[in-house]
């Protein structure tokens, strides 16, 4: 148990020690290369207006959602609640117009 | 004066970035690539060193508005560094033939080799580093990007407890717990690995 407890500390050192860091050039181009690469996603990110642009596109974007549901509730409040609310005036009207016929039986018609 | 010669400090480079000057920007990436790209090639595969290092610079620059003259740049272009090798983890995580692959003959034997002090002066050859990478790779394919970057900052690259809790964000009480748990996992795999030899 002892040896094998050893044997994992040997182990894990020579993956360390294995694993330093290499001195050479991580990248498979020339760096000139690849640093052209980066200013031309930069600059494709500036002309893009980067995040800025991104945050107020997304801004739109709700505001265009919110306006859609908003038409939506308000098609909802005409389709249904406007004809209730018609026939309640008009039973309104009705009674007005009993009323008033009422009113005129009771003046002695 | 060049915005590339050393009299123009990264901040005045900055400034003019964050007026307008895209080619601003260019001088400190010459500046500060080897650094980025140090960062960088420790942390993921040769293949990915270069979009990764590129996607560091792009997200600098498009967060330069966030950036405080207080710090140095450098040191908060390497938490961007060490943030975006954090989530290239993340995101290879989610595939799993990864962590599926078995260590194959050569890297068993590197293993077994590695029990045997005697042996200890062959890691220096080129070809044993490769497999000790390996076996590396492969070891750490099993840890989460989490333990993954935490337990490489520590043990290969030599940064303190306080360094990575900077670099990541987070307390040193999260960092120590962390590379405990990843370094417990690792010699488990060894472990394992070294029984299935015997």
């Amino acid at each position: 148990m002892q040896r094998h407890a050893t044997d994992v500390d040997r182990v894990e050192e020579a993956l360390w020690r294995g694993n330093a860091r290499s001195p050479e050039s991580p990248l498979a181009v020339p760096i000139e290369v690849w640093q052209t690469n980066v200013m031309r996603a930069i600059r494709l990110a500036a002309a893009h207006g980067g995040h800025e642009l991104d945050l107020s596109w997304l801004a739109l974007q709700r505001t265009a959602a919110l306006l859609v549901l908003t038409a939506a509730m308000s098609w909802m409040l005409v389709s249904y609640i406007t004809p209730a609310t018609e026939t309640l005036l008009a039973q309104e009207a009705w009674l007005s117009h009993s009323e008033v016929v009422n009113l005129d039986s009771w003046n002695g018609e | 004066m060049t915005p590339g010669s050393p009299e123009i400090t990264d901040a005045e480079l900055i400034g003019r970035v964050r007026t307008g000057d895209v080619n601003a920007f260019e001088p400190l990436i010459t500046r500060h690539r080897n650094q980025v790209l140090g960062i960088v090639a420790r942390h993921v595969p040769p293949a990915e060193v270069a979009a990764t290092a590129e996607d560091v610079f792009v997200r600098a620059f498009l967060s330069l508005k966030s950036y405080r003259a207080e710090r140095p740049f450098n040191h908060w272009l390497a938490r961007i560094a060490v943030r975006a090798c954090f989530d290239f983890w993340r995101q290879r995580k989610r595939v799993p033939e990864l962590a599926a692959a078995a260590l194959n003959g050569d890297q068993q034997e590197w293993l077994e080799q590695a029990t045997q002090a005697a042996a200890q002066e062959v890691f220096a050859r080129d070809g044993e580093r490769r497999r000790a990478a390996e076996v590396l790779d492969w070891a750490l394919a099993r840890l989460s990007a989490t333990e993954r970057t935490t337990v490489t900052m520590l043990h290969r690259d030599g940064y303190s407890v306080r360094d990575i809790a900077q670099l990541l964000g987070w307390t040193t009480a999260r960092v120590k717990v962390t590379a405990f748990r990843a370094r417990h996992k690792l010699r488990g795999l060894l472990g394992a690995e070294l029984r299935k030899e015997r």
